[in-house]
């Protein structure tokens, strides 16, 4: 396996719906008859009609929605298309129904549809990071599938539209284009490959709705849990999301809001809302069953800045804890921990060693005041709650703290593009007998150091940018600065340093971010 | 590096630390020969990190060389080529230098 770091960062998020949300109003069916009616008078002119029916290169294809957007804009910016943002939308909608990919097809490459802006994606191998890597993140080629020979016609449009491809793809090391043309495609063909019983499968499933009442739990890093309440609600082809919840690291702090969303392939969760003022994005997928909605979040213009999503149907859901307000308490300590979950209307009780008292029970949320003997054995306890189960770990000393991201980038920001900051978190772990335990994520205290020597001699640390006391690194301003050396950017090469406070002592734990430079393209999947 | 040769120095040396055993001793040459100043001559930087992992090897400023990458459709997933796909993209923007802040992004906020 070959490993290409995360170097997909930035940019945003498809959201059709922003422009279109307000227009649409047709019911499944009918939309359905319009999308395919509307594929044919925008697309049938260029586009031939097979003898299967279908239309040249767009029935040997299948995307998800982000990837037929990009599609689309291709087409208006190169081909001179001029469609509406109402058909542009029914057209998006029908083509990912029609061809697009199944949850499992999509699964391994949902960090980029969620703007994950610190994942270190992985190529299948050396030879697809170094051909399409270099350039794209792993996910670009991972969420498309094509007939061998639409692979074999994608390798001649990359070598016409981006002929300097022929000094990217190794051109040095090896006959790219003869390989490409002979056998990559053939390669990519059966690992992404058109005919696929998954796909057939799912799209001839019954889907599931989303309407109902939801229980949600999520994290935002830097800043911690939350967790509350999701009512989704039918709006014409549209639904409607409103948000009562909880911020776990503020005190209770309420977060409220509201999002309209559209379900496209039956699973494909994608919002516009508002979330206590900032206007958000939703990138969630919904369970195969019906039962569970998973993805992320974010701020419309500031895709790494957001937050974890996870919600879970609450009518028939089993007893469950789905997160807590703290994973840990310290030999001695008492500390009250709220455990947030479904039907948690059970009898509280924990392993010998933790003492336990309720303080509040609700059929969501359980307060209980949980006391760790002085003498018991550091090491994970169980908690219980009638059927639902959770962990606890006692610790006695921290041994190490690790960083994440371990390693990732920020970009600057100006003009007309906006910054990318990093933020990062320190999660504290012990050592036990069969190796480190995790004890939880951990408040520290946040450092900026020069990763080495070039770094210090052209003084990264004093230009890069400012990290602040949640662990975001917020990078400085874009463009030559001529404070600096050949009036370089305020690029940067950086240690991050998180030092936990553990008794009277710290325990120190390390990242590397590269602080770089803006970029212009910024396709929803890159 | 077995069809195209190394044409000078720099590019040279990046091929010693890439293709030699001799380990990160060259690789830290070649780092400390190329920092800061102009340019990466090797074939495949990226656009964010240079290929030693860090920012050194990198053209800096970027924008001297901006246009030397948007022309001929070097980087073109993250900077506009506007050899084919973007050839408006720095129309009356003379001096990336200068001119940088009126530069697009070329995918349309949704």
């Amino acid at each position: 396996m070959s490993g290409k770091r995360g170097l997909f960062v930035s940019g945003l998020t498809l959201f059709i719906l922003s422009a279109v949300l307000t227009s649409v109003s047709a019911n499944d069916s009918t939309g359905d008859f319009k999308g395919k009616a509307l594929v044919n008078d925008y697309c049938a002119a260029c586009h031939e009609q097979t003898d299967k029916g279908g239309l040249t290169r767009i029935s040997d294809v299948r995307k998800t929605p982000e990837g037929w957007d990009m599609t689309i804009f291709r087409m208006e910016h190169l081909h001179g298309l001029a469609v509406d943002s109402d058909d542009r939308f029914a057209i998006i909608k029908y083509l990912s129904a029609e061809n697009g990919l199944s949850p499992k097809e999509s699964a391994p490459f949902r960090y980029v549809l969620e703007q994950r802006a610190h994942f270190v994606d992985t190529a299948p191998n050396d030879d697809l990071d170094a051909l399409c890597g270099r350039c794209h993140t792993n996910a670009r080629y991972g969420l498309q599938r094509r007939t061998a020979e639409d692979w074999l016609k994608h390798m001649h449009f990359h070598v016409g539209q981006y002929p300097s491809l022929e000094y990217q793809a190794r051109a040095r090391d090896r006959f790219w284009w003869q390989e490409v043309t002979s056998k990559t495609y053939k390669e990519l063909a059966e690992l992404y490959p058109f005919q696929n019983a998954d796909w057939d499968q799912w799209k001839a499933a019954a889907y599931k709705s989303p309407v109902g009442l939801w229980r949600v739990t999520g994290h935002r890093p830097g800043q911690g849990g939350y967790e509350g309440i999701m009512i989704v609600s039918r709006d014409g082809d549209f639904y409607k999301a409103e948000y009562d919840l909880n911020d776990m690291g503020q005190k209770g702090k309420s977060i409220t809001g509201n999002s309209k969303s559209v379900i496209y392939t039956g699973y494909e969760w994608r919002g516009s809302g508002i979330l206590n003022g900032t206007e958000t994005r939703e990138v969630y997928a919904l369970s195969e069953d019906g039962n569970r909605m998973t993805g992320r979040w974010h701020d419309a213009i500031y895709y790494d800045i957001g937050g974890e999503f996870q919600a879970v149907r609450m009518d028939g859901a089993e007893t469950q804890v789905l997160t807590q307000s703290s994973d840990y308490l310290r030999q001695g300590e008492t500390k009250q921990i709220i455990l947030h979950g479904t039907g948690l209307t059970g009898k509280a009780s924990a392993d010998k060693g933790l003492g336990l008292s309720i303080v509040h029970q609700d059929s969501n949320s359980v307060t209980l005041q949980i006391t760790a003997g002085r003498n018991i054995a550091p090491g994970s306890y169980r908690v219980t709650v009638g059927q639902a189960e959770t962990a606890i770990v006692v610790y006695d000393k921290i041994d190490r703290v690790k960083i994440m991201p371990e390693w990732t980038i920020a970009r600057l920001g100006g003009g007309n593009t906006p910054p990318v900051s990093a933020q990062f978190e320190a999660t504290a772990y012990m050592k036990g007998k069969d190796g480190d335990i995790k004890i939880g994520i951990m408040p520290a205290l946040w450092l900026v150091a020069p990763f080495n020597a070039d770094a210090e001699q052209m003084k990264d640390v004093d230009f890069a940018g400012r990290i602040d006391q949640s662990g975001r690194f917020m990078p400085a301003a874009a463009g030559p600065n001529p404070d600096r050396k050949y009036s370089t950017n305020n690029a940067g090469n950086l240690t991050i340093i998180g030092r936990v406070k553990d008794g009277d002592h710290q325990v120190s734990g390390k990242a590397q971010l590269i602080v770089t430079v803006q970029r212009w393209n910024l396709p929803p999947i890159r | 590096m077995k069809y195209l040769k190394p044409m000078n120095l720099k590019a040279q040396a990046l091929n010693r630390a890439s293709f030699s055993s001799s380990g990160d001793g060259a690789k830290m040459e070649v780092v400390a020969m190329q920092t800061v100043a102009g340019c990466a001559s090797t074939m495949d930087p990226g656009w964010e990190v240079d290929a030693f992992g860090g920012i050194a090897a990198l053209c800096q400023p970027m924008e001297a060389d901006l246009y030397g990458c948007s022309d001929p459709c070097w980087w073109p997933a993250q900077v506009p080529d506007v050899m084919n796909s973007y050839p408006d993209w720095d129309m009356d923007k003379p001096n990336a230098g200068a001119d940088w802040r009126q530069l697009n992004n070329v995918f349309p906020k949704r």
